[in-house]
């Protein structure tokens, strides 16, 4: 890890706070801001900064509801209406592959969130690239000269994004294996950030992306257009994706994507993974999970054996 | 022969002045035209596109002509300086130092409109534009009436004016 780069990530992140707050944050120690994860502003509490050890209040702050409509006016570039889709999802992203979650009053309308008022706490993700982390994991992940359709699991805020990022950049630059063409449905623009068509994270050089549309679409898209030989993406979370997983996995590519959970029993028994557990989509599983040493990676095949 | 040139310097200062008069009443009629205008384009902008308000902005600066589209081009220079300021503070900063020729409950009602852009969703800022559209028209009809009658009034008055001080120099 190079904390100079990586502390600029969040320096980068941390741009969107208010000025009292952003300078707060920028006067952290570099090593401490080379490896937060997170900042969490709630409304009448001191700024807090995740960090691998747990949560660090910055005490000598304290956030307002005013700095919080402040950050999501900033992310939305001074432009809420164009980010009203996220801000129903929940989260924003912002430019870097930065996500913002938002957190306050729902409004609904017929049973669904259309808007939320008065912001009681907004988290700021930090989105790092670890060049190689995917090295404990990549060879694993064939079979027979083929890459196995894989599925990555943690809790929220596992790393997940991370390494299937890096699983993307080294599949696409061959780093390890031959080169593949890669697919990418970048639905909340975490895994590739493309600004002006371009991405701003490294996914290596054989990769396309389809940003900013349903998952279930890009991927479709992608299918139709690019001939991907990898089909990478983030978060299995509705009906729909899994709808278009089950498609894609027709279609003779291998898929890479993420799902919230803690293991294989967890994820058999949500009903919006039973499907595709049960059909043998993935033939591989990833479990991402926390050490006192840091991250580790439990590889098994779609049954739970290990790999 | 001198008396006859100081007679129609008196007489060409006094149109002059009412000519002023007339042109800043028109003016303000103007003004509120294209403002009606830019603002009911940036509604129906926000009903289908749903462009970033910077854009927006950009665009009216280029389009609309004179104070109005200065007017446009500061909230975006001071937009772009001060983020962190918000869509709100440049609007009202660029309101303070551009379309002199509007009156305070004009100047009300545009800073009404700034409170809403960029803050909300589209429907609420198209609902504040609206509004502000219908509060303009009616400043606009008032202008335009206003420039209409005292126009007259003010060159009738300004003619007077010069041949009256011609008459009590003579």
């Amino acid at each position: 890890m190079e904390p100079v780069r990586e502390a600029a990530r969040l320096d980068q992140a941390a741009g969107l706070l208010p000025g009292p707050l952003r300078r707060r944050v920028l006067a952290l120690p570099l090593e401490s801001r080379a490896e937060a994860e997170e900042l969490r502003l709630r409304r009448g509490r001191p700024l807090s900064v995740l960090t691998p050890r747990g949560e660090e209040f910055l005490l000598d702050t304290a956030v307002t509801g005013h700095d919080l409509e402040t950050v999501l006016e900033l992310a939305s570039a001074c432009s809420v209406h164009t980010v009203m889709e996220q801000v129903r999802n929940g989260f924003v992203s912002v430019a870097g592959g930065h996500r913002l979650g938002l957190c306050g009053v729902g409004v609904m309308e017929g049973g669904a969130l259309v808007n939320l008022r008065e912001l009681s706490s907004l988290s700021l993700r930090v989105a790092r690239e670890f060049k190689g982390l995917c090295r404990a994991v990549l060879p694993r992940l064939w079979r027979e000269g083929r890459l196995e359709s894989t599925l990555l699991l943690s809790p929220p805020g596992g790393g997940k994004t991370t390494l299937l990022r890096d699983l993307i950049r080294a599949l696409s630059a061959g780093e390890g294996c031959p080169p593949l063409r890669v697919g990418i449905a970048d639905e909340r623009g975490e895994l590739a950030a493309v600004a002006a068509g371009e991405p701003t994270l490294d996914i290596g050089p054989r990769s396309d992306v389809m940003s900013a549309c349903p998952k279930a679409v890009g991927m479709m898209t992608l299918l139709r257009g690019m001939a991907p030989q990898v089909l990478a993406v983030d978060e299995i979370t509705r009906p729909e994706d899994t709808q278009a997983v089950l498609q894609a996995a027709g279609c003779g590519v291998a898929l890479l994507a993420t799902a919230h959970g803690g293991s294989l029993d967890d994820l058999c028994r949500r009903p919006l993974y039973r499907d595709l557990m049960a059909q043998g989509i993935f033939g591989r599983l990833v479990v991402i999970g926390n050490g006192p040493e840091g991250r580790r990676y439990a590889v098994t095949d779609g049954e739970g054996r290990p790999c | 022969m001198l008396k006859l040139l100081g007679a129609g310097c008196v007489l060409a200062g006094a149109l002059w002045c009412g000519l002023d008069g007339a042109g800043r009443l028109s003016r303000r009629a103007r003004t509120l035209e294209e403002l009606h205008a830019a603002l009911s384009w940036l509604a129906e902008e926000l009903a289908f596109r749903l462009p970033p308000l910077p854009r927006l902005l950009e665009e009216l600066g280029g389009t609309c002509q004179g104070e109005t589209g200065r007017f446009f081009q500061e909230a975006l220079r001071l937009l772009r300086a001060d983020p962190e300021g918000g869509a709100y503070q440049s609007w009202r900063q660029a309101l303070a130092r551009c379309l002199t020729a509007l009156r305070p409950e004009e100047r009300q009602a545009l800073l009404e409109v700034g409170r809403a852009l960029g803050r909300f969703d589209a429907q609420t800022q198209r609902q504040a534009l609206l509004q502000g559209c219908r509060r303009l028209a009616a400043f606009r009809e008032e202008a335009r009436g206003e420039a209409r009658r005292l126009g007259r009034v003010y060159l009738a008055l300004s003619l007077a004016g010069g041949t009256a001080i011609i008459l009590m120099l003579l």
